[in-house]
């Protein structure tokens, strides 16, 4: 039986509840993102609380709903990460995600080619939580998976007035460099979700609990 | 999909308007640190309760907001960025604020300008029965960023002021001034003592200088 059973339970068969799979920056990473989570926060209010709702991380499997057991998902999991070893993330900077949207692109590596090992890495657990995915789930199907897939850090989610994208752009800009400009890949987490409205405004009401830890090579 | 523009009724007694100087990044990540430490170490929470910035009116007004960002807007059109120097902690009544009132020659001009500028623009817009204790006439006006605003007991000021001043250079000591604000600043009662305990606020338009 896999350990946090009693935890688990309050998430099964919630249709309430979103899972996700995600990299866990490294402390250097974490604490540059958390402060600009922060400092945005603090500077545009309520226009910049989304990305900040999050802990810091970088997607491999995005919001999924699910009626499996949480048990089930992580031995598929255990299963899917063996022989997925450590590696170097680069750090290139903050770029545009439409006009609502700044993250740091962590799917390349120095010469623009696709960081083999994060591709890889999100393609063995997409592959392994698919067929958990509930088929009501609301975000999977638009997902960014596969060739589609861009690992990214997010620093600005969600803008709701788009006026003011260019300048907080400007501002996140100033900032670099935000974080050390390559970290190592060695935490990977599940965690649950919960928020008041899955199908709209759903950042204003985000909760979340880890339910598991691996490290890579471990 | 255009959102929604904030829904501000000025005439909310709730309501005040605020048009800031916004600090680039090193300043505003520089005077965001002092106030969380102004919290932790002093209780002090009020300038926290504000995002980062230099004020250049502060008022009450009748007109809707979009009237007041109209107004404003032609004052800041054409109008070129322009140098700030940080001078560093001061005391500021009972609070303790950077001054960045001056340069070398004496009063930055290019900042008492945007303040009576803006001030002059603003002025037929805001009630004079509401607001008079919210004017801040050309003569009073002294540009600054707070690090802690009417300090609580007062006699702790003058201790605020020296560990704001261990803490220097807080910000860099010039950056460029290049984007105003207009906010929608609430609080359920401006005359109570505790008036900053209820304080919210919404950026509502913004202006880049140049």
């Amino acid at each position: 039986m896999v350990e946090g059973q009693e935890r688990f339970a309050a998430y099964e068969g919630d249709p309430g509840v979103r899972f996700g799979f995600y990299l866990r920056p490294s402390y250097a990473m974490c604490n540059a993102q958390a402060e600009m989570h922060a400092l945005l926060r603090r500077q545009f209010g309520q226009l910049a609380v989304t990305a900040g709702a999050f802990m810091p991380h970088a997607t491999l499997k995005g919001f999924y709903r699910s009626d499996a057991a949480v048990g089930d998902m992580i031995v598929a999991l255990d299963a899917a990460l063996i022989g997925q070893q450590p590696f170097t993330v680069v750090n290139n900077g903050p770029i545009a995600y439409g006009r609502s949207s700044v993250v740091i692109n962590v799917q390349h590596d120095e010469f623009g080619e696709t960081n083999p090992a994060i591709q890889r890495l999100h393609e063995v657990a997409f592959a392994a939580l698919s067929p958990f995915v509930h088929p009501e789930c609301n975000f999977t199907p638009v997902e960014w998976a596969g060739p589609a897939f861009f690992a990214h850090l997010t620093l600005l989610q969600g803008l709701p007035r788009t006026e003011f994208f260019d300048e907080i752009f400007a501002f996140i800009q100033e900032a670099e460099p935000i974080g050390p400009r390559r970290f190592q890949a060695e935490y990977v987490h599940l965690y649950a979700f919960r928020s008041d409205d899955w199908t709209g405004d759903w950042g204003k009401s985000l909760t979340w609990e880890m339910l598991h830890s691996w490290k890579l090579g471990g | 999909m255009k959102a929604q523009l904030p829904a501000i009724d000025s005439r909310d007694p709730r309501v005040r308007f605020g048009l800031y100087l916004r600090p680039p990044y090193a300043m505003s990540r520089a005077v965001a640190a002092m106030h969380e430490l102004m919290r932790r170490q002093f209780g002090q929470t009020r300038a926290g309760k504000y995002m980062p910035h230099a004020t250049i009116g502060f008022f009450q007004a009748d007109a809707p907001w979009p009237d007041l960002a109209a107004a404003v807007a032609p004052v800041l059109a054409g109008r070129a960025p322009f140098a700030v120097q940080n001078h560093g902690p001061i005391a500021m009544g009972r609070s303790v604020v950077l001054d960045i009132h001056h340069d070398d020659g004496g009063v930055n001009a290019a900042l008492q300008a945007l303040h009576d500028d803006a001030h002059a623009a603003l002025s037929p817009l805001i009630a004079d029965d509401l607001s008079d204790r919210f004017r801040w006439p050309s003569d009073r006006f002294q540009a600054h960023v707070t690090l802690a605003q009417t300090i609580r007991p007062d006699w702790l000021r003058d201790e605020i002021l020296a560990f704001a001043r261990a803490a220097e250079p807080i910000g860099p000591r010039r950056f460029l001034a290049e984007y105003v604000h207009l906010y929608a600043v609430l609080s359920d009662d401006w005359d109570a003592d505790d008036w900053s305990d209820s304080l919210m606020w919404e950026l509502l338009a913004s202006w880049r200088l140049g």
